[in-house]
């Protein structure tokens, strides 16, 4: 038995969920088979260490495109001939297979969850309908398969430098140029989801001025949260939209929830009302922000926020 | 060489051949139109046609453009006399109007318009090029230029010919003091009788070349809407305002997704629009700066269609392509653009046809998609269950009947946010007080009341509004009651006009009906009456809608306040931005919400401290606006209800 497996690249190297089909297709392929890899654009060696008997290795222009490594991907199924192409779930995944599929007239099963070869034939376990159902199929050999995270364990390092690098041939220019890279943006390392933080500090209307959100910034440092606001502070630009917790921006349900001179518009109480904790402080004890706050306190956010900030100070000193 | 008679027939039958080849160009698109029926009640259209026209009455709510309009307007149809006199004396020798006063009083009258006439353009000009009112914007100006100048030139043309006409017979004529001060000038010029005659003939025919020009000209203007404005007024839609048209047909589905659905009588609004802009002006979605102008909803509309006549843009979509879905989605339904169009225009009805179509394809903005989503689980927009609908009423002293099990007299329709709202249950329980304590028979549904699905429906959502609509009517018909009554504008609408949809004519009251009666009755008194000084914001769906305009008046002038109005009142008042189910849409687009404009309205009125609101939803959007403003201080919102209290 041979298995080419399709490597993902992130930031160089190869993603876990490639590791876990280098793996995987050790076990499938058992002793007497081959493990072949297909590498497109980075450096050999950084795929060396997975514990594959091959690397066909293409010496592609590192940006992906799906023309581009779909024309590579070709070569090395023309050098490897194996009986199953892996390829990840993932967004790659999903571009290559059908396409190659299509082109070469293979079967092709996604969302496996679990392989079986047999003889001349493979059966897969596809996880479908949101992993709701499970569909067994079965497809003749050779076949490609896009393969779920965590299907097969991740691979341990093994001895670098024992595969055999094999060169493709490039193919030819016209395959890839249907399709040309322009750019690539990353997400901006500084956004933030608020969802996601475990501790928000929520300042409201009753801050008073834009000088007081540098106050609130410093104190939520300090208690390693992350600074959110309501409708009004939003509106004034005083923080931006990503920050904005109600009907309106996000729905948050941190661990905690510290709101300062928010009054609790049902809008906002939408956005955070199921917080684990919520501590509340306004200087007006009928907001309807305690109606929902485990703990709260009647008293001026200016007052509060220094003397906050040095209780959080001296414990942290 | 051709007579003048032959010479003028035939200019006059290749004009009119081509201006009416131009106008049938214009109205192919609008008799091809699908069928909607606006023929009843000849009497009532007419008397309206004739009212708007001759009255000018929505034209003149803008006093300066409205008078100069009026100016042009009569002008014209007095001008119409020399038009007669020129083409008829050339055609059939030996016409003249001289027997029926043609030399005295309709010379005088016409050199009377004439001033008028040229005085309205001066005025017009004035304000295209100094005044340049922001409702201009969008609109074709060369177009309106170019109007102005074949205007001059019919009416000068006209008295320099007649004051070459008297110059050449040497008689002044009291009857034409401006042509014969003319013709006094060319005396002074020491000008030839023969050159005055030669004079004479110059400008007839180039009143003659003018005149017709104009009518070649007129097809491809706005200001095609001199011929089509009379129709479009008078096939207007006489169904009552607060009632949205069927959903379209099993065949096509509802709504509009393809400029061919939109029926005939909404092609012929397309190519009356004037592009006066009056509508963008009153739009508190264009002054939120969001991406709607009902003018220009128009405009685009009406050039689709053209474009598409000539086989251009086939395959450009109606909606994303030719209007945009923000666009669609910034509509507020507040009707404003419907009542100020002079010529009965429909901006918001076709914005509706068009979200129907969106919700059919289920292309729903975000944040209503969650809202309806509720509606269609729970029976309200605010993801509440149904059955804590009436759990406001635990706080009060007494229990209120449940009309579905006992006959009451009024049965209130308490609505979504009356029921739901924490800032709103106040009110609504104060309502129930001051109801239990004069002594009215009322009774709510409890968990049988539904959202009315007012606004449902003007998001396009049909099937949701038909469920909500279809439930509330079995729970209402259950129970036996003389009327209904609600705080909420938006479910009056519902209930009195919408549910006609469903064969029923319920009697729907708003409580500041209710209240004006227990005061004239005497069973409620106002709070004391310290002639403080108050603003109103009529509610788009009570005011507009419903011309509810002088209860909620009358309550705050017999509180003994002092109302101080808004500029924007009553017909003209400034929707607060949560109609329309835009109360459930992500408003962040906004530049100013619109309102923050309202508050700040009511603050530069300088001695107003009380912002008197009668809808539950204005109780929401403006505590929210005074608070975002930070001005909780300076002025305070309060409910009607807040005005008055038991006896």
């Amino acid at each position: 038995m041979k298995i080419l497996v399709y490597i993902d690249l992130q930031n160089g190297v190869p993603t876990s969920l490639s590791r876990e089909l280098v793996n995987g297709a050790r076990g499938l392929v058992g002793s007497g088979g081959t493990v072949d890899l297909a590498l497109f654009g980075a450096d050999a060696s950084v795929a060396g260490d997975l514990g594959a008997d091959r690397i066909l290795h293409g010496a592609a222009p590192s940006d992906y495109t799906s023309a581009r490594h779909g024309a590579w991907l070709d070569r090395a199924i023309d050098e490897s001939k194996p009986d199953l192409v892996l390829l990840g779930y993932t967004t790659s995944g999903l571009d290559l297979g059908p396409a190659v599929a299509m082109r070469r007239d293979l079967p092709l099963a996604s969302y496996c969850a679990a392989v079986r070869p047999g003889d001349g034939t493979v059966e897969v376990d596809s996880s479908i309908y949101g992993g709701k159902l499970v569909s067994t199929v079965s497809a003749a050999l050779p076949a490609i398969l896009l393969i779920n995270a965590g299907a097969f364990e991740e691979a341990g390092a093994s001895a670098a430098g024992s595969a055999k690098i094999v060169e493709l041939a490039a193919p030819d220019a016209g395959a890839e140029a249907s399709i040309s890279f322009i750019a690539a943006s990353t997400p901006d390392p500084n956004a933030i989801d608020i969802t996601k933080a475990s501790r928000l500090l929520c300042v409201g209307r009753g801050i008073g001025s834009e000088d007081a959100i540098e106050e609130a910034r410093e104190a939520a440092e300090l208690m390693g949260a992350e600074l959110v606001g309501s409708r009004p502070i939003v509106d004034a630009g005083w923080l931006p939209k990503e920050r904005q917790v109600g009907k309106s921006g996000r729905k948050v349900k941190p661990k905690l929830y510290l709101s300062l001179g928010v009054s609790g518009a049902p809008e906002h109480i939408e956005g955070m009302g199921s917080a684990e904790f919520i501590v509340a402080i306004n200087t007006d004890a009928n907001a309807p922000i305690f109606d929902h706050a485990h703990v709260g306190a009647v008293v001026d956010v200016a007052d509060f926020l220094p003397a906050f900030k040095e209780a959080l100070g001296k414990k942290a000193g | 060489m051709l007579s003048t008679q032959f010479a003028v027939f035939l200019l006059l039958a290749a004009t009119l051949a081509v201006s009416g080849y131009r106008f049938y160009k214009v109205l192919a698109p609008v008799f091809r139109g699908p069928a909607v029926s606006r023929v009843d009640h000849p009497e009532q259209r007419a008397a309206g046609t004739v009212a708007d026209i001759g009255l000018h009455r929505r034209l003149l709510r803008k006093r300066y453009s409205g008078t100069l309009h009026a100016m042009l307007f009569f002008g014209f149809l007095f001008l119409f006399s020399a038009i007669i006199q020129a083409f008829g004396s050339a055609l059939f020798p030996g016409f003249s109007l001289a027997a029926i006063g043609g030399a005295s009083w309709i010379a005088l009258g016409q050199e009377f318009f004439a001033a008028l006439i040229l005085i309205a353009l001066a005025m017009a000009a004035y304000q295209r090029a100094v005044l340049k009112p922001a409702r201009f914007e969008g609109s074709n100006s060369r177009d309106a230029w170019t109007i102005y100048v074949l205007v001059a030139c019919v009416v000068v043309t006209m008295l320099l010919e007649s004051a070459f006409h008297l110059a050449a017979n040497g008689q002044p004529s009291a009857w034409r003091p401006i042509g014969s001060g003319i013709a006094a000038l060319f005396g002074k010029l020491d000008l030839s009788q023969s050159a005055a005659a030669q004079g004479n003939e110059l400008f007839y025919w180039a009143h003659i070349a003018a005149v017709l020009g104009f009518l070649i000209y007129i097809p491809g203007s706005k200001h095609r809407h001199m011929f089509l404005a009379p129709f479009n007024i008078y096939f207007r839609n006489l169904q009552p305002k607060g009632m949205l048209s069927p959903a379209g047909d099993a065949e096509t589905g509802p709504g509009v997704s393809d400029i061919d659905q939109f029926n005939w009588k909404y092609k012929l609004d397309l190519v009356s629009c004037t592009e006066c802009g009056r509508c963008q002006e009153a739009c508190p979605a264009h002054a939120a700066s969001l991406p709607l102008s009902p003018k220009k909803v128009i405009m685009n509309l009406r050039d689709h269609m053209f474009e598409r006549e000539q086989g251009k843009c086939a395959e450009v979509s109606l909606i994303g392509g030719v209007i945009k879905e923000e666009t669609l989605w910034a509509c507020t339904t507040c009707r404003a653009c419907m009542d100020v169009c002079p010529v009965h225009i429909e901006p918001m009805t076709k914005i509706i046809e068009m979200r129907r179509s969106l919700v059919e394809e289920g292309n729903v903005e975000p944040m209503l998609q969650d809202s309806l989503a509720s509606l269609q689980r729970n029976g309200n927009s605010m993801g509440k269950p149904a059955r804590q609908r009436a759990k406001w009423t635990r706080d009060l002293g007494f229990k209120i009947k449940d009309a579905r099990e006992e006959p009451v007299d009024i049965l209130w329709f308490v609505g979504d946010f009356a029921s739901y709202d924490p800032r709103v249950q106040r009110i609504t329980l104060k309502v129930a007080e001051v109801l239990q304590e004069c002594g009215v028979d009322f009774g709510i549904l409890y968990d049988g009341e539904q959202n009315s699905g007012n606004d449902v429906r003007r998001t396009g959502e049909e099937g949701v509004f038909e469920m909500l609509a279809k439930q509330n009517i079995e729970t209402i018909d259950g129970c036996t009651f003389n009327r209904i009554m609600t705080t909420d504008p938006h479910s009056l609408n519902a209930l009195r006009q919408e549910y006609r949809l469903f064969g029923r004519d319920y009697e729907v009251v708003h409580y500041t009906q209710l209240l004006l009666e227990l005061l004239e009755e005497g069973k409620l008194v106002t709070s004391p009456a310290d002639g403080s000084v108050v603003t109103y914001h009529d509610p788009c769906y009570l005011g507009r809608y419903n011309g509810g305009f002088d209860a909620p008046r009358e309550i705050i002038r017999r509180a003994g306040y002092h109302l101080h109005e808004m500029g924007r009142c009553r017909e003209n008042s400034f929707c607060c931005g949560a109609g329309g189910g835009r109360i459930w849409m992500d408003d962040s687009a906004s530049v100013e919400r619109p309102s923050e404009s309202r508050i700040k309205e009511a603050l530069a009125l300088g001695d107003v401290g009380v912002f008197v609101v009668a809808c539950p939803k204005d109780t929401v959007m403006y505590t929210a606006a005074v608070q975002a403003l930070g001005v909780g201080d300076r002025i305070a919102v309060k409910d009607m209800i807040d005005l008055v209290r038991a006896s």
